[in-house]
C-alpha cells in the first residue's frame, strides 16, 4: 500500500519551482515587455505560496501513481523520448518502426509472454502502419519528414 | 439569401459529405474508449487536416467532436465507463438498461437524444452568436483582459478537485503563453537562450501535449483492465422509430436538458462533462419516478445524451464571438481558426461568413449523420475498439501524436516541447493539476497581455494608469462577475458546512 502524498504540499513547491526558473529567465527587458508576464509571476507565486501553507495547515492527501502499472508509465515514458530523440539520427521511419516495435513489445509483455512468434506477428504490424502513415504524410500531405544519417 | 446560397453550395460537396462522415466515424471510434476524451480526439485527428482549405478542416474536426461526443456514450451503455465524460450520467441509467436486456433500446435513445441534442446547440449558436459578436464590438481593452481573466477564474473554479491548484494550472498556462516575442513590446523573454523557443510555445504544440500524453500513460498504465468483454445480445430489439417516439414523448425533458445544456456550454471551461449530470439532476428533480432514477430511467438517459451534445455547437458561442473556448475541445478548434488566420469576432460572421456559417450548418449536419452511423456502424466499431490490443493501441496513437505535431512546423523541437510538456502534464495531474486550466491560461494569457498592457498605455495621462482598468461599466460587470465565480466554490462549501448541523436530527444536534 502506497502513501498517501500531501498533494497541496507538492503542487506548491513544483508552482513555486516554476515561478523561480521564470523570476531567473526573464533577461534584460523592457517595462512594455515584462510588466505582465512580472504580474503573472507574483500571482503564480501567491497560488503556490497558499497551496504551501494548506499542505502544512490542512492538506490534501492522496495516492499519487497509485492506480495501474507505475513501471509500464516510465518504461513508455522512456520508450517515447528514445523514439523521439532517435529521429534526427536515424529518420523517422527507423526509429518509428523501433519505437513502436518495442513499446508494443513492452506493453504486451503485462499480460502475456511475448514469444519470437508474437514478436514478429508484431513486428509485421507495426511496419505496415508506420508504412501507411509514412506514405500518408510523406507522399501524400508533402511533409518531409526527416530522413536520418542512413538515407541521406 | 446569398450567402445562404453560398454556404449550401459547399456543403453539397460530395467531398463535405464524405469528410463529415469521416468525421463522425472516426470521433465516434475515440469516444467509444473508455479514457479517450474528445479533446484527444480532436488532437490525435489535427494534423490531417492540415493541408485542407479552412472550411474543410473545421468541417471535419467538428464532426470529430459531435462523433467524439455521443461515441462516449457506448461505453458508458455497455460496459459501465463513461467513454468520455460527457456520458458520466448516461452510465447511471444506460448500463442497467444494457443489464437488463434493453442494450440496443438504450443506443437507440442515446443515438436520437445526442442528434437533437446536437441540432439544438446548432440553433442555439446561429440565434446567439451574432448578436454577442455585435456586442463583442464595445469590448475594448480593458474588458478584454477582464474577459480573459473571467474565463479563467471561471475554469478554475469548475475544475476537479481544489480550486486552488485550478488557479495555479490558469497562471501556469498563462506565465507558458508569455514565453517567446511580447505582443507589445516585442522583445524576446523566458528564452533562456534556445532560439527555438524565440515563436513562443505554439499552442497546438501544447494542446496536444496536455490532452494526449497524459492519456497516453495512463493508457499503458491500466492496460484494458476497464474493457471488461460486453455482449451486445438484447432481449429487446428496440427500434429507432420506438425510440424517437419515447424521446419526443418527454418534450419538457427534452427542451430543459438542452437549455441547461447550452447554459453551461457558454460558461467557459464548463462543457459537456458538467452539463450532463446537472441535466440529469434536473431530470431527477422533475420525475414524478425519481425512484426509477439508477435502475434504467429513460428520462435519465436523454437528458444526459442530449444536454451533452449541445455543448459541441453550443460552447462555440463564446469561442467564436470572444474567441474564449466554451469547452476545452473547443481549445482545438481555436487553434485551427487562427493557424488559417481566421480571428473571432464579428468579422467572422461578415468577412469571413460564408466559411463560418458553413461550419456552423456541417454539425447540424453531423448531427444527423451520427444516426445512421450509431445504429449502423457503432456496434461494429465498437466490437473493433474491444478487440484491438492495447499494446498495440497506445504506440498507435503515439506515432500518429509525433508525426502531428512535426508536421505542424516540420519541426522536431516541437515535438520534444509536445513531450516534456504532457509530461508535465501528466505529473500535474496525479498532483490534482487538471489540464483544462492549464491550456485555457495557454489560451487566454496573450489576449490578457494584450489588453492589460494596451489599457496601462491608454491610462498614462492618469496619475494611477491601471485605475484605467477599472474605469467603465462593462469592465466593471465582468469584474462582479468574476468576483463571485472566485467565491462560489467558497461560499458553497460555506454554506454546506452552516447546513450540516441543521440537518443533523435534533436529539444528535443537541448532543
Amino acid at each position: 500500500m502506497r502513501r498517501p502524498a500531501n498533494t497541496d504540499l507538492l503542487s506548491g513547491i513544483f508552482g513555486l519551482a516554476i515561478t523561480g526558473v521564470f523570476w531567473w529567465g526573464r533577461g534584460d527587458v523592457g517595462r512594455l515587455s515584462i510588466m505582465f508576464p512580472h504580474a503573472l509571476l507574483f500571482l503564480l507565486a501567491a497560488f503556490s505560496v497558499a497551496l504551501v501553507v494548506k499542505g502544512l495547515v490542512r492538506p490534501e492527501r492522496r495516492s499519487i501513481f497509485a492506480e495501474g502499472d507505475r513501471a509500464k508509465i516510465i518504461g513508455s515514458c522512456a520508450i517515447l523520448y528514445v523514439w523521439v530523440v532517435a529521429i534526427p539520427y536515424v529518420g523517422f521511419f527507423l526509429s518509428s518502426v523501433a519505437g513502436f516495435w518495442g513499446m508494443a513489445c513492452y506493453l504486451a509483455s503485462s499480460r502475456r509472454k511475448v514469444t519470437p512468434l508474437l514478436a514478429a506477428k508484431l513486428f509485421c504490424v507495426v511496419l505496415a502502419e508506420v508504412t501507411f502513415f509514412y506514405l500518408i504524410f510523406a507522399k501524400l500531405l508533402y511533409v518531409p519528414l526527416p530522413t536520418g544519417a542512413f538515407f541521406q | 439569401m446569398e450567402l445562404f446560397w453560398e454556404v449550401a453550395t459547399q456543403l453539397m460537396e460530395p467531398f463535405v459529405f464524405l469528410l463529415i462522415l469521416g468525421g463522425v466515424t472516426a470521433g465516434l471510434f475515440v469516444g467509444a474508449m473508455p479514457g479517450l476524451t474528445a479533446s484527444m480526439a480532436l488532437a490525435v485527428l489535427l494534423p490531417f487536416t492540415f493541408k485542407l482549405p479552412p472550411l474543410h478542416g473545421l468541417v471535419a474536426l467538428g464532426a470529430v467532436y459531435m462523433g467524439a461526443i455521443y461515441g462516449g456514450s457506448f461505453a458508458a451503455i455497455l460496459v459501465n465507463t463513461p467513454g468520455t465524460p460527457s456520458s458520466i450520467a448516461t452510465a447511471f441509467e444506460g448500463y442497467p438498461m444494457a443489464k437488463d436486456g434493453r442494450a440496443l433500446e438504450a443506443i437507440g435513445l442515446a443515438t436520437v437524444s445526442s442528434a437533437i441534442g446536437g441540432l439544438a446547440g446548432v440553433f442555439f449558436l446561429l440565434v446567439l452568436s451574432p448578436p454577442l459578436a455585435r456586442l463583442s464590438l464595445q469590448f475594448g481593452s480593458a474588458e478584454y483582459f477582464w474577459v480573459a481573466m473571467l474565463g479563467l477564474t471561471l475554469i478554475a473554479s469548475l475544475s476537479p478537485g481544489s480550486t486552488l491548484k485550478g488557479f495555479l494550472g490558469g497562471s501556469i498556462g498563462m506565465i507558458l503563453a508569455a514565453v517567446g516575442v511580447a505582443p507589445i513590446g516585442g522583445e524576446n523573454r523566458f528564452t533562456f537562450g534556445m532560439p527555438v523557443l524565440q515563436g513562443g510555445v505554439e499552442m497546438i504544440v501544447a494542446l496536444i501535449g496536455f490532452f494526449v500524453i497524459p492519456e497516453l500513460f495512463n493508457m499503458a498504465a491500466h492496460g484494458r483492465a476497464a474493457l471488461a468483454e460486453v455482449t451486445l445480445e438484447s432481449r429487446k430489439r428496440g427500434t429507432f422509430l420506438g425510440a424517437i417516439r419515447t424521446v419526443f414523448s418527454m418534450p419538457g425533458n427534452l427542451v430543459r436538458s438542452c437549455i441547461i445544456g447550452e447554459i453551461v456550454a457558454i460558461i467557459p471551461g464548463a462543457g459537456g462533462s458538467i452539463a450532463n449530470l446537472v441535466a440529469y439532476n434536473e431530470a431527477k428533480r422533475a420525475s414524478k419516478h425519481p425512484e426509477r432514477f439508477g435502475k434504467g430511467a429513460v428520462e435519465g438517459l436523454v437528458a444526459s445524451e442530449s444536454s451533452n451534445n449541445v455543448t459541441v455547437a453550443g460552447s462555440m458561442v463564446p469561442l467564436l464571438t470572444l474567441g474564449i473556448p466554451g469547452a476545452p475541445p473547443d481549445a482545438v478548434i481555436l487553434g485551427v481558426m487562427l493557424m488559417h488566420g481566421l480571428r473571432p469576432g464579428l468579422d467572422l460572421f461578415t468577412v469571413s461568413g460564408s466559411l463560418t456559417y458553413g461550419f456552423i450548418i456541417s454539425m447540424g449536419l453531423a448531427a444527423l449523420y451520427m444516426i445512421p452511423v450509431g445504429l449502423l456502424g457503432g456496434r461494429l466499431i465498437y466490437r473493433v475498439i474491444v478487440k484491438t490490443p492495447h499494446y498495440l493501441l497506445v504506440p498507435s496513437i503515439a506515432l500518429v501524436t509525433i508525426l502531428g505535431t512535426y508536421a505542424l512546423r516540420n519541426s522536431l523541437s516541437d515535438v520534444v516541447i509536445m513531450l516534456l510538456l504532457g509530461t508535465s502534464g501528466f505529473l500535474l495531474k496525479e498532483l490534482g493539476v487538471d489540464s483544462a486550466p492549464i491550456v485555457l491560461g495557454l489560451i487566454l494569457g496573450s489576449i490578457a497581455e494584450m489588453g492589460f498592457v494596451q489599457t496601462l498605455l491608454r491610462g498614462t495621462a492618469l496619475e494611477h494608469p491601471w485605475m484605467m482598468l477599472f474605469q467603465n461599466r462593462l469592465s466593471q460587470i465582468i469584474i462582479v462577475l468574476m468576483v463571485l465565480s472566485f467565491a462560489s466554490p467558497y461560499l458553497s462549501s460555506g454554506v454546506r458546512r452552516l447546513k450540516k448541523p441543521l440537518d443533523k436530527p435534533p436529539e444528535e444536534a443537541s448532543e
